[in-house]
């Protein structure tokens, strides 16, 4: 078979916006939570916590996590299925659009325009251009799988196509909206009132479910594999693993609803589905970790293979997480308190974060074309500060949260409510530290992978790979 | 037909009958026996060619 030629430079751009926003979004999450520990921080209209708190949620979820997603997934859909890429000129709309979005989202929070839809806070204007580069991004993707030349096509690309497609449906279902006119910024949702909240809740979960998941398998059944040499544990474990999580996902979403004017049957349905949902995830888990069976030795060589591992132990820890919270009486504590944050970020920087850097890692010297990288060194050390910085990031936020619902619901013997709420605020004041400490550590070893990427790429550090490599002969 | 269908009492029963069924054929499709070779090969298509 020829040597097909790859179109690499799609992928370096999006794997540079990826470092790019990642930092831009870490910071931001820094800065919130250091507004949380100190209020007069919040200076001005533009930079009060309301507004860039949406700005870091979407800096980390869309343009951090969508350009890792939009990078890796060309990548792989090229290399699994034998093929260049299609369309490179859509394929580079797909690039500059999206970049186009997110500082047309971003710039907006500052302004103050919002739909006020938690993660999907762009106005309508940016929900359309979206849904263009997002229906290009589909075309090239779909046009790729079309003309491979691998009979079969890969868990990993099916993963992808999920989210691809999901994501497409959850925006269109959730962002209907009437503008008051076609020159105001300002729409006004289709839905109102409990409907409105039902639809919110399918789509912000589902945003988890297929952009914060269903893709980075994608990435975990590609690169976990590829980086241990060795293949998944079970491929038959992985066709069940995609259709349970498929057919599972799309229902948990009341959960985020407990206890609220949804009815009771659909809060149950939410928590039934929210449950379930526990065995698919474990199970993608055990394929990905057990693909080292064997070969456990490479954990200790191996930090890049090392994080990938820990994302996946940290992927098993909260979707054990999940469940527990979505059941109603565990709920009836958790729900509005920093538990949930501390949940979410255990998702989001143990799995999402951690998968991508193992990612970055792997893929910056196959594409700059360089013998490895410049230091697995400061590999390890990016690895240990950024899990110290979880680990006193969500260990703070269980303890608050958890003590937080516990002020709240306390009575004293005449029945009157124990606790002001700012007495609530005092008493979670040493764990935001603690936070903003776990924020800055993760930050700085996500600084510190700036720079060995970049010293990778940049220079003579690290010897060129020889310029004409050979197709090596199919196993 | 399409009344008893879309009635409020059937369709949740039939929606929750046909996810079910489905899922359960993808199952006994991917471990049906006989198959696990063949299924098994496609492990190895990341594996396979070099990356560059």
């Amino acid at each position: 078979m020829d040597k097909p030629e790859y179109n690499d430079e799609i992928v370096k751009k999006f794997t540079i916006a990826t470092i790019f926003w990642g930092i831009a979004g870490f910071t931001a999450g820094v800065f919130i939570a250091l507004q949380m520990a100190f209020p007069q921080l919040n200076i001005g209209e533009y930079l009060t916590f309301g507004r860039l708190r949406p700005l870091h949620t979407s800096a980390v979820i869309f343009a951090f996590g969508g350009n890792a997603l939009f990078a890796t997934s060309y990548f792989i859909v090229q290399r699994t299925c034998r093929t260049r890429l299609w369309g490179d000129g859509f394929a580079n709309f797909t690039f500059w659009g999206y970049q186009a979005f997110i500082v047309m989202a971003a710039s907006g929070y500052l302004m103050g325009i919002t739909q006020a839809k938690e993660y999907a806070e762009p106005e309508w204007y940016a929900d359309i251009w979206l849904t263009i580069v997002w229906v290009c991004y589909l075309l090239v993707f779909m046009m790729t799988l079309k003309k491979r030349r691998e009979p079969h096509i890969y868990v990993a690309n099916w993963f992808y196509l999920a989210f691809i497609v999901t994501v497409a449906v959850l925006h269109l279902g959730n962002n209907i909206s009437i503008p008051v006119s076609l020159t105001s910024t300002k729409s006004y949702s289709l839905f109102a009132g409990v409907q409105s909240a039902l639809i919110q809740w399918w789509y912000g979960h589902n945003a988890v479910g297929f952009f914060l998941t269903a893709g980075f398998l994608g990435m975990m059944y590609y690169f976990v594999p590829k980086r241990a040499e060795r293949p998944v544990y079970s491929y038959r474990l992985s066709i069940l693993h995609f259709w349970s999580l498929i057919f599972i996902y799309i229902w948990a979403g009341p959960h985020h609803l407990h206890y609220t004017a949804l009815p009771d049957w659909a809060q149950t349905l939410g928590m039934t589905f929210s449950i379930m949902l526990w065995m698919p995830s474990w199970g993608g888990m055990i394929n990905g970790m057990m693909t080292l069976s064997g070969a456990w030795h490479k954990l200790r060589q191996d930090p890049v293979l090392r994080f990938m591992i820990i994302s996946l132990a940290f992927y098993g820890m909260s979707t054990f997480e999940g469940p527990l919270m979505s059941i109603k009486t565990v709920n009836a504590l958790s729900h509005y308190t920093d538990w949930t944050i501390g949940h979410v970020h255990s998702g989001a920087l143990g799995w999402v974060a951690f998968i991508s850097f193992g990612a970055l890692y792997h893929l910056v010297p196959v594409l700059w074309r360089k013998q490895g990288l410049y230091s697995m060194r400061l590999v390890n050390t990016h690895l240990w500060i950024a899990t110290i910085g979880i680990v006193l990031y969500i260990t703070a936020m269980w303890v608050s949260g958890i003590m937080q619902g516990l002020m709240w619901r306390s009575y004293d013997s005449m029945g009157f409510l124990q606790y002001s709420f700012v007495e609530t605020v005092m008493a979670m004041h040493p764990f935001y530290l603690i936070r903003a400490l776990g924020g800055i550590l993760f930050l700085s070893g996500a600084l510190i992978m700036v720079y060995n990427l970049y010293k990778t790429i940049k220079g003579d550090s690290v010897p060129a790979l020889a310029a004409d490599v050979k197709e090596a002969a199919h196993a | 037909m399409m009344d008893w269908l879309t009635s409020h009492e059937t369709a949740g029963t039939i929606g929750l009958l046909f996810f079910f069924i489905v899922f359960a054929g993808i199952a006994i499709w991917a471990y049906r026996p006989g198959v696990k070779q063949e299924m098994e090969s496609h492990k190895y298509i990341p594996l396979k060619g070099d990356e560059v």
